[in-house]
């Protein structure tokens, strides 16, 4: 405990810290609170088998009665369906999920890239700047930072996988998770690459922004939307390599 | 300082903290409810029971109930409403999620553990044909009330 707090809090690492501490937690949080809400409301929608007019009788001998395991498999349909629902209930939440990761990512790469005072800004205005393997180095960092918070957004639907929808095959929520980490990724990107190359913070929110609504918007719960997400952010990537290489060859 | 040392402090810190934060949000903002309680009309007794007495059978009413419920341990009270039994009295049977079979007479009343915020299971009335149907407005009718301990 004592070396923690002596290796963040001396020099300014704490502050790269507390950022990425806030934005893990800013994330699990609007995650668990999407996942808490769409759970009860896909339970609603996907079992309902209580009869509400009454129940119908019969005289005995009428129809042969099941066996209790009948009901407990019958438990683990509702289930299934219930996790189905569950995944595309919290993806159509997806303009919120994006707003907040977009702005979580942005606090936690934020004093992060101020400290490395690297743009392609000079790019526009031919004006000296720090060396381009710098900028590769700092991306590299920042997907160390993006570690925890994928940790932060897979958290929630493991615990709800665990405690409240056990025992069935997960793969809706496999294919959730992987459309958000992937649209995380995206966000991760775009935020890193936008600073770097206009190096203004405003202007790296305001295109995250329009690129997380433009794209997530338009896209349904499937794989698709992964792969989509996985081609955006390569494409951004391959204009930040072209950008440094304009500027390695003092264009 | 070496970056190694400031991953590490960051990654350890921040999902500690996330697991802490999800763990209350899941939680503190879900809408489950912590008791349930619904009256179960049961259709056209008055005729069925009639009809039963003719034949010399016993009437079945047979329904499975699905709430979203919070999870932990969960008393399950049954029992019937709008009948009177002179005779035979009427048995419930109650059939949880885990396969598990509570039989009883009058009141059913049971105590459930559970770790999924559901509750489903299967009810079965069995009503005798010495039974007869008390005039009310609403008729008979069963009544489930769940209450979590």
């Amino acid at each position: 405990m004592k070396w923690i707090l002596r290796n963040s809090l001396s020099d300014y690492l704490f502050v790269e810290v507390l950022a990425v501490v806030l934005a893990a937690v800013m994330i699990g949080s609007v995650t668990a609170y999407v996942s808490a809400d769409s759970i009860y409301k896909a339970s609603i929608m996907g079992g309902t088998v209580t009869p509400i007019l009454g129940a119908p009788g019969q005289l005995s001998g009428q129809s042969p009665e099941k066996p209790p395991e009948y009901y407990a498999e019958q438990y683990l349909n509702i289930k299934e369906r219930i996790a189905s629902l569950f995944g595309r209930l919290v993806w159509s939440n997806s303009s919120l999920l994006s707003a907040v990761y977009a702005i979580g990512v942005l606090i936690a790469l934020f004093p992060f890239a101020y400290r490395m005072r690297v743009s392609f800004v000079p790019l526009l205005f031919r004006e000296r700047t720090g060396p381009v393997s710098l900028v590769l180095k700092g991306f590299v960092l920042s997907l160390g930072f993006l570690l925890p918070l994928f940790a932060s957004v897979v958290m929630p639907l493991v615990m709800v996988k665990r405690n409240w929808l056990s025992g069935i095959e997960a793969s809706s929520l496999l294919m959730l998770a992987a459309i958000l980490l992937s649209l995380l990724l995206l966000l991760t990107v775009a935020v890193y690459s936008t600073y770097i190359l206009w190096g203004r913070v405003d202007l790296a929110l305001v295109f995250t922004l329009l690129l997380a609504f433009g794209l997530s918007g338009k896209l349904g719960f499937e794989w698709r939307s992964v792969w989509v997400y996985l081609g955006a952010s390569l494409g951004i990537l391959l204009v930040m390599v072209i950008a440094a290489q304009r500027r390695l060859m003092r264009v | 300082m070496s970056w190694k040392k400031t991953l590490v402090v960051i990654f350890l810190v921040s999902l500690s903290l996330s697991a802490l934060s999800s763990a209350f949000g899941l939680t503190y903002w879900t809408p489950l409810k912590a008791s349930n309680h619904a009256r179960i009309r049961l259709d056209s007794a008055d005729q069925l029971l009639k009809f039963a007495g003719v034949v010399n059978r016993s009437v079945i009413y047979s329904f499975d109930v699905f709430w979203p419920m919070q999870p932990g341990k969960t008393r399950v009270q049954a029992w019937v409403e709008g009948i009177a039994c002179p005779k035979e009295n009427y048995t419930i049977e109650i059939v949880t999620m885990d396969g598990r079979v509570f039989n009883s007479t009058e009141i059913s009343s049971f105590v459930i553990e559970r770790k999924d915020p559901f509750m489903y299971f299967h009810v079965k009335l069995v009503i005798p044909p010495s039974c007869t149907v008390l005039p009310s407005r609403d008729g008979p009718g069963v009544v489930i009330d769940a209450r979590k301990e």
